[in-house]
């Protein structure tokens, strides 16, 4: 059968997706926060990792180009559940995550990547300039599931200068595993130093979103005596 | 407190902080609030010294004007290396990125509209002229370095890292942003580059595009290409999205964006100039160019007769905002009519009430006036019967008297039978008597009687149109129309609160719907138990209420308390951890409704207020023109009435006269 005599359906009405680019045209800076929510998070982190996404907001808005050029998304594990799609940091509603399941980390990479990968998309549809996205993965154990395709997708990526990979691991996280996923020196979070975590990141992402797409920006070493990270 | 020195070796003293940055900080400076003092955290190197002292130098009012221009050196000691410089102080201006980006405008520049961003991109290109009237350039030439005022006034901040020339000394920029640097400059590095005002041109054109259209890049486009397109490599092809050569560079422009044909063809060659190759392009259009071809623009736009807040060419056959509104479901201007955010106030400029008021109130209501009763006037003389039929009269009362002088002759005679003889002599009168008479009688009774119904009809008339109802009615409708005027300024503050109290809601009712039940961890929620809650559809926070539970099987009675309880416990946590973020605000287009609404209700009640005095006074005038005529009516219905009790006079008086008499 020739595909062209293939019943196609059509969407009805006006499409009005673009209405978000047309009001605000500016360069965006994607980041995409993928948060282990497992059983063993439950307590203390979990309450510290909702506090800390609460300081990522605040910060963000602080600073009203970042507040329209940082977009968020969040994949959560535990199960796999895309908590928040992208939104502007103006727009954005910290959400309030609680302690569940397993640690299925590469499925919720998998979900990351092809939630950046529409995004770009739609950036590109309606001419969007955007600056390298920032995947940012926060875990506090090992995958219960198969990590291997995620990470070689981050490697590619990575390799690609598709996104940037960053991983964090709490307390009790494998670090051997989370070395062999991302290509950067993952960080181990001290205590839990969760606010710090997103002060920085907040940080970052606004000097990255006061750049010019395409360029490297200096980060701050979080792993100092002072800061919330250890290698 | 800190101590600096300046040029002259005059000691400054520091205020407070204002901001720090990567190489310095910016504070006020004690005594001379006009001006701030930058102070790196380094001394500073002996090139960038002698620039800073040689841009002291040159400060000229016109650059002043326009730009933080360092007016003077600041040093830590006197003769000692330079730290710091001071300028103008640039208070009240907001980054041009807040008046190009549609949802920061709404916020930051509410009555923005088309003609205010022209006007800004003229008044960018007038600064631009200054510096380059100078012969300086100013190199990195990006929407960080440029603020806006709220009366579209432009300044250029940053200016330590302008081109500088400098008797026959150059002094580079060594800065620049590569989405804001033209094609030839592209890749190259920004360390002593030597720029001409050319180069700011290409910058200035990317600023004026922006501002004109919503803050998009001329270069970001639709690549039709595979791959990624960034904007540095777009420009270095220039890859101009919008321009007629756009199609043959495989660029297509965004969707949702203004159509670049809807300006006017001066502006379009302008822009084609400015971002076409530059070989091709012959120089691009200087700053001067611009400002000469966008006021000429600025005059030429006109007002949308649907929305307000649209403006666009008045050569256009209709309105290209709103047909992009409509297509794309975005705003780009808000109507707010004579209101400013900050002042909701009702009184604009060309209305004031109290003036308006009083010329109402200095209409004197006409006097209560009771219907007049004339006297009917002297001279009525009765109509006197006709001759025959004064005979018919004397011939009645002849046989009156022979028919009643025959009854009581027979009654004398035969005086049992008076039962007899008195229904035979009414007999014989009704045979015998001639009936002119009587009819010519009850003619002039009808007559009579005409005149009195003619008397009531003008009473009602009276009372209908002589009084000052009319007047005093409308009188208190206009009061009652001035006292809403007054009071419409609070209803509006008051609706306006209510939207934002709408916008809690609103944020509350999002936050409790990001909270599903199935998610969540409740004590004594079984999933069996979320089921059954699905099924009557609820599954978030937002969903679960005292009644909504009570429909729900196993929730409703005495066992199903506990776990009731649970879910409204877990909701009321949750609505405690909820933070309202007003920084989120009102939604702008439901206020610019609001607004809206509020000002087309007050500009009728101002139209009504203002045709106040001609109306009341038109219907005093009315009101004393039917005195007049009513007036005119009474004395005519009083002689009539005279007329006619004179003429039933003539008759003798019978029994039914003596009887009217009375009761007239």
């Amino acid at each position: 059968m020739n595909e062209l005599d293939l019943p196609q359906q059509t969407p009805f009405g006006a499409d009005f997706s673009g209405a978000e680019f047309a009001d605000n045209p500016e360069p965006r800076c994607p980041c995409v926060l993928l948060l282990d929510n497992s059983w063993s998070m439950n307590g203390p982190p979990i309450t510290e990792l909702n506090e800390g996404l609460a300081t990522f907001k605040e910060e963000l808005m602080a600073d009203s180009l970042a507040a329209k050029r940082v977009e968020i998304a969040i994949v959560s594990f535990g199960p796999v559940e895309v908590v928040a799609e992208f939104q502007t940091a103006e727009h954005f509603t910290p959400p309030h995550l609680s302690a569940r399941k397993d640690t299925p980390m590469g499925q919720a990479i998998a979900r990351g990547l092809e939630l950046l990968a529409q995004r770009k998309a739609l950036y590109r549809e309606h001419g969007i300039p955007f600056f390298r996205p920032w995947v940012f993965l926060i875990t506090d154990g090992s995958p219960t599931d198969d990590w291997q395709a995620a990470a070689l997708e981050v490697r590619k990526g990575e390799e690609g200068r598709a996104f940037a990979f960053f991983a964090v691991g709490v307390e009790g996280a494998n670090l051997d595993i989370l070395q062999r996923i991302s290509l950067r020196q993952p960080l181990r979070l001290k205590g839990l130093r969760f606010r710090e975590l997103f002060q920085w990141l907040s940080n970052s992402m606004r000097s990255v979103s006061r750049s010019v797409p395409g360029t490297e920006v200096p980060l701050s070493n979080p792993a100092t005596p002072d800061g919330w990270a250890s290698i | 407190m800190t101590k600096l020195y300046n040029g002259a070796g005059h000691p400054l003293e520091l205020g407070s902080s204002l901001g720090r940055g990567g190489e310095g900080a910016v504070h006020e400076i004690a005594g001379r609030p006009g001006f701030v003092a930058k102070v790196y955290h380094q001394p500073l190197g002996a090139d960038k010294a002698l620039k800073l002292d040689s841009m002291a130098r040159q400060a000229h009012p016109s650059l002043l004007e326009i730009a933080a221009w360092p007016v003077d050196v600041l040093r830590l000691q006197p003769g000692g290396p330079t730290q710091g410089f001071v300028m103008p102080r640039v208070n009240g201006y907001r980054e041009i990125h807040s008046l190009y980006g549609p949802a920061h405008r709404k916020q930051a520049f509410p009555q923005a509209d088309w003609s205010f961003l022209v006007h800004a991109a003229r008044n960018l290109a007038s600064a631009f002229e200054a510096i380059h009237a100078r012969g300086h350039v100013i190199g990195d030439v990006n929407p960080g370095n440029v603020v806006v005022s709220s009366q579209a006034l432009v300044k250029l901040i940053d200016c330590d890292s302008f081109q500088i020339s400098a008797g026959g000394r150059l002094f580079p920029c060594d800065v620049g942003v590569p989405q804001f640097t033209a094609p030839e400059l592209q890749g190259q590095s920004f360390h002593g580059l030597r720029r001409s005002p050319d180069h700011d041109a290409f910058g200035l054109a990317l600023l004026c595009f922006h501002l004109l259209f919503m803050g998009r890049h001329p270069f970001a486009g639709r690549y039709q290409g595979k791959g990624d397109m960034p904007i540095e490599r777009a420009i270095r092809e220039c890859r101009f999205a919008f321009g007629r050569h756009a199609l043959t560079r495989q660029m297509e422009p965004p969707p949702h964006t203004l159509p670049f044909a809807v300006l006017p063809a001066t502006i379009i060659d302008l822009f084609e100039r400015a971002f076409a190759p530059p070989k091709l392009a012959q120089g691009r259009p200087s700053a001067r160019d611009w400002r000469r071809a966008l006021d000429q623009f600025g005059a030429e736009l006109r007002g949308c007769a649907r929305n307000g807040a649209h403006k666009y060419p008045r050569a256009l056959p209709e309105c290209p905002w709103c047909a992009l509104e409509q297509a794309s479901g975005a705003v780009f201007f808000v109507l707010l009519e004579r209101f400013s955010a900050d002042d909701p106030g009702i009184g604009p400029g060309s209305f004031d009430l109290e003036s308006v008021w009083n010329p109402i109130q200095a209409i004197a209501p006409p006097p209560d006036e009771a219907m007049p009763t004339p006297a009917p006037g002297a001279g009525v003389t009765p109509t006197p019967l006709p001759n025959g039929l004064r005979r018919i009269q004397r011939v009645n009362a002849l046989k009156a008297v022979a028919i009643g002088g025959a009854a009581l002759a027979a009654t004398l005679v035969r005086g049992r039978l008076v039962w007899l003889w008195l229904p035979l002599a009414a007999v014989a009168w009704s045979l015998l008597r001639d009936d002119a008479v009587r009819r010519e009688m009850q003619r002039r009774r009808l007559a009579l009687f005409a005149a009195r119904q003619e008397w009531v009809e003008l009473r009602a008339a009276w009372s209908q149109q002589a009084t000052g109802h009319a007047f005093a009615a409308r009188l208190q409708a206009l009061t009652a129309l001035r006292d809403r005027h007054r009071a419409l300024a609070a209803e509006l503050q008051r609706d306006a609160r209510r939207i934002e109290t709408d916008q809690r809601q609103i944020q509350l009712r999002a936050f409790l719907e990001s909270h599903f039940i199935d998610a969540a961890q409740i004590p004594g929620i079984l999933i069996t138990d979320q089921m059954a809650l699905a099924s009557y559809g609820i599954e978030t926070a937002a969903d679960i209420t005292a009644e909504a539970l009570k429909t729900v099987p196993g929730f409703g009675h005495r066992l199903g308390h506990q776990r009731a309880a649970a879910l409204l416990g877990w909701r009321q946590a949750l609505e405690q951890r909820f933070r309202y973020d007003p920084r989120q605000g009102a939604d702008p287009a439901a206020l610019a409704r609001l607004h809206r609404q509020y000002a087309q209700e007050r500009a009728r009640i101002e139209r009504e207020l203002l045709a106040g005095p001609n109306e009341l006074t038109k219907l005093k005038a009315e009101l004393l023109k039917q005195r007049a005529q009513l007036n005119i009516a009474l004395m005519h219905q009083a002689m009539r009435e005279a007329q006619a009790q004179a003429d039933l006079r003539v008759f003798p008086p019978g029994l039914d006269a003596l009887w009217r008499r009375r009761r007239g």
